[in-house]
């Protein structure tokens, strides 16, 4: 019961935080402290979203940027995976392999647009291979350490039960390790977002990133507001798929309640 | 079944090489539950790792009565190590699924443990539902599941509070009753330890290696009820004394002072009359006064005055009648000043039997040959009207007296502190006479060779300010200033407490002469 009356009293918080940020956005706008056409006033934009969902492309634009977004995460998660686990396994393939994801983590994935847009042109499969450039390398790291953290009396007493190499991979390290590699499916599903909008920025003729660069070509800002405010929801909503469904998934760790 | 030879394990690093354990020998007979107790950092845990195939030994070797091939191995730790993913009974089933065994025969050999543990209702519970002792009870089974030959446990109640550890005792006794098991366990808990063996094996440390093997004879199967009983209480303390005297050697050994830029290495025996030497050292006495002694503890050589002929320490800290001995012998030595005297500080202990001096007519006496307790047990035979010829001597370490006594190997000793007051704690003893029982006889000494004393003179002018003001400290800062220096003599606070009662530092100039006089008549024996 504490539990629970601490959450609302959480949530209740958050709420009065959000309505005092709209009152004072409200308040800047209707004293015209600022050109409309700069700031629009949140009802202007709150009618702008509505009319792009109900008149405009919104709906396929939201469906092509999620598209990208999970073609490209697919993907990353397809490489990143068993690289990770090698990594978090085996010393040598984390020798031999290591530095070169380090290095394409250091450069910014933006950086490798130019070369992207000659290799595979600006369809759909560039954008999926930046949003894989940008995620995989990191999410390899995360999972390796993830798996490094493994612990050891676990390891051991699986070994004195029996295990061999592959029961200690698929039946010790992965199940142990599965809650933290989700997380970091979390936390690179947000950067996920990032690079889908520049891609979109860059060259498309769809998607949520697209709907803002055309949005700034016909100077209509409040389109562009409502662009970002959608992009912050999708966020805040994925972010929550991937909490619910953890605690669905495995609840047997200590964050989860029985 | 389980034969260990002379099982060695050292860690070696660019830094440091450290024995864990050296040359292990012991047996384990089939269905036998066999403990293994020690001080902490004795390498208790380090033997059950090798046996267990975890770590590899760097030397000796164990052999198994069958093949080694099919020799299974459980394990059981502190930590429970449950699977936090799988259920109670995917947990028991761990093990049985790697074997591959079919549905139905896991089901069955669940079930039947899952019932003895008395957790069939949490059978579907993750293990962090689990109580720690309940969580315990599931590794427990889940090792016998897999049905090994030998399991071993490493403090395997450790991390479980009183009450649930004794009922994890009489679980343990419940389950090797149906299911004839070998067990190694290793633990702390002597009581513990006493309840469940048929063995148990002490270990000393620094490397570890066995001290002593007792057979435990308490009638099977045992009943909570034993623990009460006068003989298993007697036993406990006799386990208790021989792991205190361990500790006590071990940290002894190991704090010896060493900070690399000595200007005088102060030999020293296992006594805690030492104690201002090392409160100078920790309270800066020595600094102010600016002088960097080293203190080394020595013990158990055939010889404690050879490394000072051998130039391997500059001085002595020795007691009066052994100085006079070797200044006998070799006119380069000289006592700088005495250091304190005994009163009470060294005894002649006896078995409840024996209640006089004159009883001691014929018995077997232990003393370490040739030091102080001999010289002691010679003065107090002889002020009774007796010869050391009338008893039956025989050469014991001081640290190992307290053992053969309650082993009863000897029937008498002649012992000092730091081990006096723990065999007088641990076990029923008479004590016959002590120091107090005298004039200030036993003094402790501080021998130096002429020619360092002669170089060094103005540092041994400052030595002995520094010594008068340690004790002083000492005396008027009591609490203190034990506090900073028990450590160091592997003795609690209390215990110090305890034994600086029976040692005197201060105007010990005043009987010096006589005792020295004294000494000399009883010096020749």
């Amino acid at each position: 019961m504490q539990i629970k009356r601490e959450k609302l009293k959480y949530l209740f918080l958050s709420f009065i935080g959000g309505i005092v940020f709209l009152v004072f956005w409200q308040i800047i706008s209707s004293l015209n402290l600022v050109q409309s056409f700069f700031l629009p006033s949140p009802k202007t934009v709150l009618e702008a979203i509505i009319t792009l969902f109900t008149q405009g492309s919104l709906l396929g634009d939201i469906g092509a940027s999620f598209f990208r977004i999970i073609a490209g995460f697919i993907l990353s998660i397809i490489v990143a995976l068993p690289l990770g686990i090698l990594f978090g396994t085996s010393k040598k393939t984390e020798a031999v392999v290591e530095p070169l994801v380090a290095f394409v983590r250091y450069v910014p994935p933006s950086a490798f647009i130019p070369l992207i847009i000659v290799w595979f042109g600006v369809g759909e499969m560039g954008k999926v291979i930046l949003i894989f450039l940008g995620v995989a390398p990191y999410l390899t790291l995360l999972i390796a350490d993830t798996i490094h953290s493994v612990r050891k009396e676990l390891i051991e007493a699986s070994l004195t039960l029996g295990a061999t190499k592959s029961d200690l991979v698929f039946k010790v390290i992965l199940p142990y390790s599965m809650p933290a590699i989700w997380d970091s499916f979390r936390i690179m599903f947000g950067a996920a977002w990032t690079f889908v909008i520049i891609a979109e920025i860059v060259g498309s003729s769809s998607g949520l990133g697209h709907l803002m660069i055309e949005s700034q070509r016909f100077l209509r800002t409040d389109n562009i507001f409502a662009g970002i405010i959608v992009i912050g929801f999708l966020g805040i909503l994925t972010d929550y798929f991937f909490k619910v469904a953890s605690k669905m998934l495995f609840p047997w760790t200590d964050k989860s309640h029985a | 079944m389980l034969e260990i030879k002379n099982l060695t394990k050292e860690y070696r690093n660019s830094k440091s090489h450290t024995v864990a354990i050296q040359d292990v020998n012991f047996t384990v007979q089939e269905s036998e539950f066999v403990s293994i107790i020690g001080p902490s950092g004795c390498g208790k845990s380090t033997i059950l790792r090798i046996l267990s195939g975890l770590d590899k030994q760097t030397s000796g070797e164990f052999i198994f009565s069958k093949d080694i091939s099919k020799i299974n191995v459980g394990f059981v730790s502190q930590s429970y190590a449950l699977f936090p993913w799988l259920t109670v009974y995917e947990n028991i089933a761990f093990g049985l699924r790697i074997k591959k065994l079919d549905q139905i025969e896991i089901d069955r050999i669940v079930k039947r443990y899952l019932l003895i543990t008395g957790l069939d209702k949490f059978k579907d519970s993750y293990p962090k539902q689990l109580s720690g002792g309940m969580q315990q009870r599931v590794a427990i089974v889940r090792t016998l599941a897999n049905n090994p030959d030998i399991i071993l446990m490493d403090e395997p109640f450790g991390a479980l509070d009183v009450q649930t550890r004794s009922q994890m005792q009489e679980f343990l006794v419940k389950i090797l009753k149906e299911e004839k098991k070998t067990v190694v366990m290793v633990t702390h808990d002597i009581e513990e330890a006493l309840y469940l063996s048929d063995k148990i094996l002490i270990l000393s440390t620094k490397p570890g290696s066995v001290k002593e093997i007792m057979n435990i004879d308490f009638s099977k199967p045992r009943k909570p009820e034993l623990k009460n009983q006068n003989d298993f209480i007697e036993t406990k303390k006799s386990i208790s004394y021989l792991l205190k005297s361990e500790s006590i050697k071990s940290t002894t050994d190991e704090k010896s002072l060493i900070s690399g830029k000595e200007d005088l290495i102060i030999g020293a025996n296992i006594w805690t009359g030492i104690a201002p030497l090392y409160l100078a050292k920790e309270k800066g006495i020595f600094d102010k006064y600016k002088l960097n002694p080293k203190i080394v503890t020595l013990e158990w050589s055939d010889d404690r005055l050879n490394p000072l002929r051998e130039k391997k320490v500059d001085a002595l800290y020795t007691t009066l009648d052994s100085a006079l001995v070797e200044i006998e012998k070799n006119p380069d030595m000289e006592i700088f000043m005495p250091l304190d005297f005994s009163i009470g500080g060294d005894a002649i202990i006896s078995n409840k039997n024996i209640k006089t001096i004159q009883e001691l007519k014929g018995k077997i006496i232990g003393v370490e040959q040739g030091w102080v307790s001999h010289f002691f047990l010679n003065y107090v035979l002889e002020k009774n009207n007796l010869s050391i010829k009338d008893v039956v001597i025989k050469d014991i370490k001081a640290s190992d007296i307290g053992k053969e006594l309650i082993l009863d190997n000897i029937q008498a000793a002649s012992v000092q502190e730091p081990w006096l007051t723990k065999i007088q704690e641990y076990s029923q003893i008479n004590t016959l006479k002590t120091t107090k029982d005298f004039e200030p006889l036993i003094y402790a000494v501080l021998l130096v060779r002429k020619d360092v004393l002669k170089e060094k003179n103005e540092y041994f002018n400052k030595f002995k300010n520094a010594w008068i003001e340690s004790v002083k400290t000492l005396s008027s800062d009591t609490t203190d200033s034990i506090r900073s220096v028990a450590p160091y003599l592997g003795l609690s606070e209390i215990e110090l407490a305890e034994q600086l009662q029976n040692i005197e530092f201060r105007n010990i100039e005043n009987g010096f002469v006589s005792a020295t006089v004294e000494t000399r008549k009883f010096l020749h024996f």
